[in-house]
C-alpha cells in the first residue's frame, strides 16, 4: 500500500540519528516535501535546512558536507516500503496513522 | 514555552521534548521546519534540555550556555551546572534546564529552576503545565494498572507525549517529538518513522448512499 502523497494530505517524518562515534545529531526528513532539517549542535547551534533532495541524497549530503554519518529509514512512498539504512540500533519507533476518506463515485 | 519530561525508568533514563519555538509577541513558522532542538546531547554521558524563554531582545539564552559548554571538551558537571545557573539568572529565571548525567552506573537528574538546583526525584519536567497535565494523565492511564516492563513504560511515555503534541488545546507544545534514552550507557537520540497516511476510496452508489465518512486507525509498533 502506498504511503501517500502530499496532495492526498498525507504527511510523514523520518527521524535519522548519528551513527556511533559521529557528532551527535538528529535529522528529520519529510518525504512528501522532499526536504529535511539537520540538528547537529556540536557543529552548529542553528538548524540546517536542506531542500529539494531525496532522503538518500539528504543522508549523503550530510555525510559529505557535515562529516556526520546517519542511520534511519529510507521511505519509498509509492511502494509503501521503508528500508533501514545504517548499523543496527538498540531501539527505534514506528508510528503510523491511516485515515480513510470515502465518497460516492460519479458512476451512474 | 514547550515541554520537556525526563524520567528514570528502571535502570535507564528517557527524555521527551517538542521543538516548537515561541517568543514574546512572536510565534515562529511551521514548528517542524522552524523549531529548535530542546534536548541536546553534549557528550556521551551528558544531556541538557531547556524550556521557557528562548530569545528576548536578540539574546538567545540557551545558545549562550551551549556555546560555552561546547567550547570546552569534556567539561565537568559542576562547571556545566554553574554555566546553566548563571544563564538562568541572566534570563531572569525564565529559561529552565534539566541536566542528565551518567557516571558509571549512576544516573543523575538535575533541574535548574528559579535559581535553584533540584535533585533526588525520578521524574522532572519543565515548560507548559497544561501540556504536562495532559502527559501525566495519558501516562498514568496507560501504565498505572498494568505490570509493564521498562521498555513498555518507555513506549507509553513516548505515546503520552505524542498525545500532548496532538492536543489542540496545548498550543505551546508542537512540532517534532525528540526522544533520548541512555540504556546502553550513553545517550542516544531515538530514530524512527512517523507516517500520517490519508487514503481516498470511492463507494459505488449500490454499496452506500453515504456522502462521506472518516475512519481512523492507529497502531503503535515499538520495535526493540
Amino acid at each position: 500500500m502506498p504511503f501517500g502523497e502530499a496532495e492526498d494530505g498525507s504527511f510523514g517524518i523520518a527521524y535519522f540519528t548519528n551513527e556511533k562515534d559521529n557528532p551527535f545529531a538528529i535529522a528529520t526528513y519529510f518525504p512528501q516535501g522532499r526536504m529535511g532539517v539537520l540538528y547537529a549542535p556540536q557543529l552548529s547551534l542553528e538548524r540546517i535546512l536542506i531542500k529539494d533532495v531525496s532522503d538518500e541524497e539528504f543522508v549523503k549530503i550530510i555525510k559529505e558536507k557535515y562529516k556526520t554519518e546517519l542511520s534511519g529509514f529510507i521511505i519509498d512512498l509509492k511502494r509503501g516500503q521503508a528500508r533501514y539504512l545504517g548499523k543496527t540500533r538498540a531501539r527505534f519507533k514506528v508510528n503510523y496513522n491511516i485515515q480513510y476518506t470515502t465518497s460516492p463515485s460519479n458512476e451512474k | 514555552m514547550s515541554l520537556v519530561v525526563a524520567k528514570k525508568i528502571d535502570n535507564y533514563l528517557q527524555i521527551v521534548s517538542d521543538s516548537k519555538l515561541t517568543a514574546e509577541e512572536q510565534i515562529y513558522g511551521n514548528p517542524f521546519l522552524f523549531g529548535t532542538l530542546k534536548t541536546i546531547i553534549t557528550s556521551v554521558n551528558t544531556c541538557i534540555s531547556f524550556a521557557g524563554l528562548v530569545e528576548k531582545d536578540g539574546i538567545n539564552y540557551p545558545k549562550i550556555a551551549f556555546e560555552k559548554i561546547f567550547d570546552t571538551e569534556s567539561m565537568p558537571l559542576t562547571d556545566i551546572l554553574e554555566i546553566l545557573t548563571d544563564v538562568q539568572k541572566q534570563s531572569k529565571y525564565e529559561t529552565d534546564f534539566i541536566v542528565a548525567h551518567q557516571n558509571d552506573d549512576i544516573i543523575r537528574l538535575i533541574k535548574i529552576q528559579n535559581g535553584q538546583l533540584y535533585e533526588g526525584y525520578d521524574t522532572f519536567w519543565i515548560g507548559d503545565i497544561d501540556g504536562f497535565n495532559v502527559f501525566q494523565t495519558e501516562f498514568l492511564n496507560k501504565s498505572s494498572d498494568k505490570d509493564l516492563t521498562g521498555e513498555e513504560k518507555s513506549s507509553v511515555m513516548f505515546d503520552a507525549f505524542t498525545q500532548v503534541i496532538n492536543n489542540a488545546t496545548v498550543k505551546s507544545v508542537d512540532g517534532l517529538l525528540v526522544s533520548i534514552f541512555n540504556k546502553n550507557g550513553y545517550f542516544e537520540y531515538l530514530e524512527g518513522i512517523n507516517l500520517d497516511i490519508h487514503k481516498k476510496t470511492t463507494i459505488k452508489p449500490k454499496q452506500s448512499k453515504a456522502k462521506s465518512c472518516l475512519l481512523g486507525k492507529q497502531k503503535m509498533v515499538p520495535l526493540v
